[in-house]
């Protein structure tokens, strides 16, 4: 009998479903195998045969995105209600993810944002018509409902989503990491690492061979969880850390923060200089990371 | 330096933040940077994570 699956999109790009779809003839060991009862990205199910389903009655569902409106909202805890495993797939759900980063704004100022002042708008107007109330500011999917299994990246690789659905038809759960990246990544390290010079990413080309923090890019591993295959590293792109916090790391960019701290020799860095090499720092270290921060937003004085 | 940065970027002020390394034998020093802090974050009120931390 086919397994009853159900994947769900909130806020997001449909990146992950993108990588999902990226297993080409992969995906004909795996489809056989599946009932898609709800897609309502790429299937024609609405809310309402979702709703219909009895509670429990979804083998596995997948959430993708963020709870941005109450729409989303409504839609996660439906899904938690109607399948037997959930499952968050990617980032945003995980932990927030790049959409996490407006938790720095209010949602006047990103509205007043995107909709008014961005460069390429032609006719300024925030629509407010057939559209669901937007929620204040991004708390990560666990926090509103409980998850079975969470499958971190942006977005995680196609390997990772086939071997977790592989895995889940046999009835066993994604495992948990238990590196960091660094650990996977191929670079040559050495024994103990020492930054002398800062880079930004677009400034000269790195050593292929090298670590990236020894070149003085800022590069996420030493906080980052395993499980890409060290997929930017290898191709010369410092980590950006989409995979989210290493085993028994609480807070990615604290952790980053700390690893920084250690190994930059402040005899030729000085730590205002550090400083404004990094520039943004909430960008940096908590790029898809922030709504699950032990500062999850942009605290304001109680007025 | 880069932490205060950060918590600058998410609305906490920077001097909340200060970090000293005061030596066992250094008492007068201990009591002197304490009464110091004391006295600036008396001066800054309430950490504004605590009155907005729903």
């Amino acid at each position: 009998m086919p397994v009853k699956i159900a994947l769900a999109q909130l806020g997001s790009c449909w990146g992950c479903y993108q990588s999902f779809m990226d297993n080409y003839e992969g995906l004909l060991d795996i489809l056989p195998e599946l009932e898609i009862v709800f897609w309502h990205t790429v299937t024609d199910f609405k809310y309402k045969d979702l709703e219909s389903y009895e509670d429990g009655s979804i083998d596995i569902g997948t959430i993708e995105g963020v709870c941005r409106t109450e729409e989303d909202l409504h839609i996660l805890k439906l899904m938690r209600k109607k399948c037997k495993v959930l499952i968050s797939l990617g980032s945003c759900s995980t932990y927030g993810g790049i959409y996490g980063l407006l938790n720095l704004y209010t949602m006047d100022e990103a509205l007043k944002r995107k909709f008014i002042e961005a460069e390429s708008v032609a006719e300024p107007a925030i629509p407010d018509e057939d559209v669901p109330k937007m929620l204040d500011f991004i708390v990560p999917n666990r926090k509103i409902v409980e998850f079975d299994a969470f499958l971190p990246g942006c977005p995680p690789t196609k390997e990772d989503i086939a071997n977790a659905l592989v895995g889940l038809l046999k009835g066993e759960l994604p495992p948990p990491p238990k590196r960091t990246l660094c650990d996977e990544c191929p670079r040559e390290k050495s024994e103990v690492i020492t930054i002398r010079q800062l880079k930004r990413d677009y400034e000269g080309i790195p050593d292929p061979d090298k670590c990236l923090l020894e070149q003085g890019y800022i590069c996420m591993g030493p906080a980052t969880r395993e499980g890409c295959g060290a997929l930017c590293t290898s191709a010369g792109v410092p980590c950006r850390g989409c995979y989210g916090p290493g085993p028994n790391v609480i807070d990615q960019g604290a952790k980053m923060i700390s690893a920084l701290g250690s190994i930059v020799d402040y005899e030729v860095i000085s730590p205002e200089e550090l400083v404004e090499k990094v520039g943004d720092a909430a960008g940096t270290f908590y790029n898809f990371f922030l709504p699950s921060g032990i500062i999850s937003k942009t605290v304001r004085k109680a007025k | 330096m880069l932490l205060r940065k950060l918590i600058e970027e998410l609305g906490i002020e920077p001097e909340r933040l200060r970090l000293e390394w005061i030596s066992a034998s250094e008492g007068s020093v201990l009591v002197e940077v304490m009464n110091d802090f004391v006295e600036k974050l008396k001066e800054l009120g309430p950490s504004p994570l605590g009155s907005n931390n729903e």
